[in-house]
């Protein structure tokens, strides 16, 4: 199984980001164009949240597949795994500080989808609305799991390159702070993440929409 | 509407629940604690960290592959060596037979041997054991060196160590023995007799900074045990590593929960219009 975790994490990674970059420009377009700075219409904005919601079905598909074949490949099985496969894998797993880290970060990145996806269910499923109709502070917090969602998928896949090759070149950026090899530096990523939201928000609060009627499109 | 309230009263049910139904993972157990929490300095009667114990059975070297015998010693966990770095020593009647896993791509790996607890890092005239090529010195060890304090170690004259280096996907590994006592004075070699303790202090290339931890070995008469369920070294890093799962799945969840919790909450109220 070795063979297979490899390229199945570049799925999921790849989704994600994509997932979360058409998310956050959907965002911003949206925010700028209902105070009237941009004017971007609905249906552009509904198609980038049509491709991020896409991506993000090929992501969550893409994430348990990379799970399920990096805890086989740790536990040595086969294809035709059984759950006393995944059961070695896991132990296997817990016995490695990275491998243990990448387990617990990749659950982590899950239930922050799962957050958005929660979200988005609430919104379009049972209330019949879009997200970018809701109060900013709602946006900012779905387009913030999913980038933190994605934040902890790079590093895990990050923390993959070290425990294979010894090295990442997430080494060389100011995120290595999440990467267990750099635990010293996590307050400075945790500070500038932390800092984005609140300005965000900062700005929403402090920044109301313009009325409905003078919203160019 | 009423579908709004059952989402509502269903999230605050599963925090409820997730609150409820949490244990500690090893609460009702004995806590096991790290190796590393046990350290030097040491009082007047060392703790022993590792014992090396006896197996009338000497391992082959030079078949170019590990021994099954490594199955039944106990490994001990060492930083220095990697993210697979591990230690695991036993004893026959001749020979202190050793494996070292680490990190393929680490040039060397290495420990100092000393007889007090106040060992210091490159102490001069104490023994040690390199295995491997210095990538800033072009100097090759094969065993066996002395420390004469902050120079580049010598090799003894006389190598008193076998050894093959083995790899496995990304870990490399060092099968070795020596002779228990060897009475090469001028290797400063340390004499492993029945019932003395020694301490050993761990460094490879990817880390011999000057602090570092060192434990306490005992060279034992018991003898291995037939078969070992789970090192005593790695179960209480896997008890560890599990804790921190858990709890961070935990808190993560119940964090989340709460805010979509109190998002729907507070749509539901119109406050966020």
């Amino acid at each position: 199984m070795t063979a297979l975790h490899a390229p199945a994490v570049l799925f999921h990674t790849g989704a994600w980001v994509v997932a979360t970059i058409i998310t956050i420009l959907a965002f911003w377009l949206n925010f700028l164009t209902k105070r009237n700075i941009t004017s971007v219409s609905d249906e552009f904005i509904d198609k980038l949240d049509f491709s991020a919601h896409i991506c993000a079905i090929v992501g969550t598909i893409g994430v348990i597949l990379a799970g399920l074949t990096g805890l086989l490949d740790i536990a040595g099985a086969p294809l035709l795994f059984s759950l006393d496969d995944l059961s070695r894998g896991w132990d296997n797993s817990m016995k490695n500080d990275l491998l243990a880290y990448k387990v617990t970060w990749s659950i982590v990145a899950l239930q922050c989808y799962a957050f958005a996806g929660g979200l988005r269910i609430y919104y379009s499923e049972f209330k019949s609305e879009r997200i970018f109709d809701q109060h900013a502070t709602i946006q900012a917090i779905y387009t913030e799991a999913m980038a933190l969602g994605s934040v902890f998928l790079v590093m895990v896949v990050a923390a993959g390159g070290i425990y294979a090759h010894g090295e990442s070149i997430i080494e060389n950026t100011f995120l290595r702070g999440f990467l267990p090899t750099y635990a010293e530096q996590s307050v400075e990523v945790i500070a500038l993440l932390g800092g984005l939201l609140a300005l965000t928000l900062f700005l929403i609060s402090f920044w109301p929409e313009a009325p409905r009627e003078a919203v160019r499109k | 509407m009423q579908i709004k309230n059952q989402l509502i009263r269903g999230t605050l049910v599963i925090i409820l629940i997730a609150f409820l139904g949490y244990q500690h993972p090893i609460s009702n157990e004995q806590s096991i604690a790290l190796p590393s929490s046990v350290l030097l300095p040491i009082q007047n009667q060392p703790t022993i960290d590792y014992e090396v114990l006896y197996e009338n059975n000497t391992i082959t070297i030079g078949d170019m592959k590990q021994d099954s015998i490594w199955e039944r010693v106990t490994s001990w966990v060492v930083s220095e060596f990697g993210i697979f770095g591990m230690m695991q020593l036993y004893r026959d009647q001749r020979y202190i037979n050793g494996l070292f896993t680490f990190t393929e791509d680490i040039e060397w790996v290495g420990v100092q041997i000393g007889e007090s607890s106040d060992l210091e890092c490159m102490e001069n005239g104490s023994d040690g054991w390199i295995f491997g090529e210095s990538p800033r010195y072009p100097i090759a060890y094969n065993g066996d060196i002395w420390f004469e304090g902050q120079e580049i170690p010598h090799s003894d004259l006389v190598n008193d160590i076998s050894y093959e280096r083995l790899a496995s996907g990304d870990q490399g590994m060092i099968e070795f023995r020596r002779l228990l006592v060897t009475n090469d004075s001028s290797g400063r070699d340390v004499q492993f007799e029945s019932g003395s303790t020694h301490l050993l202090l761990f460094a490879s290339a990817a880390s011999h900074a000057a602090e570092r931890e060192s434990i306490v070995i005992l060279i034992s008469n018991d003898t291995l045990p037939d078969q070992l369920t789970s090192s005593p070294a790695l179960t209480s890093f896997h008890e560890e590593n599990v804790e921190d799962t858990v709890t961070t799945i935990f808190f993560v969840s119940i964090f989340l929960g709460s805010l979509l919790g109190t998002i729907i909450l507070f749509d539901k109220r119109h406050l966020l219009e």
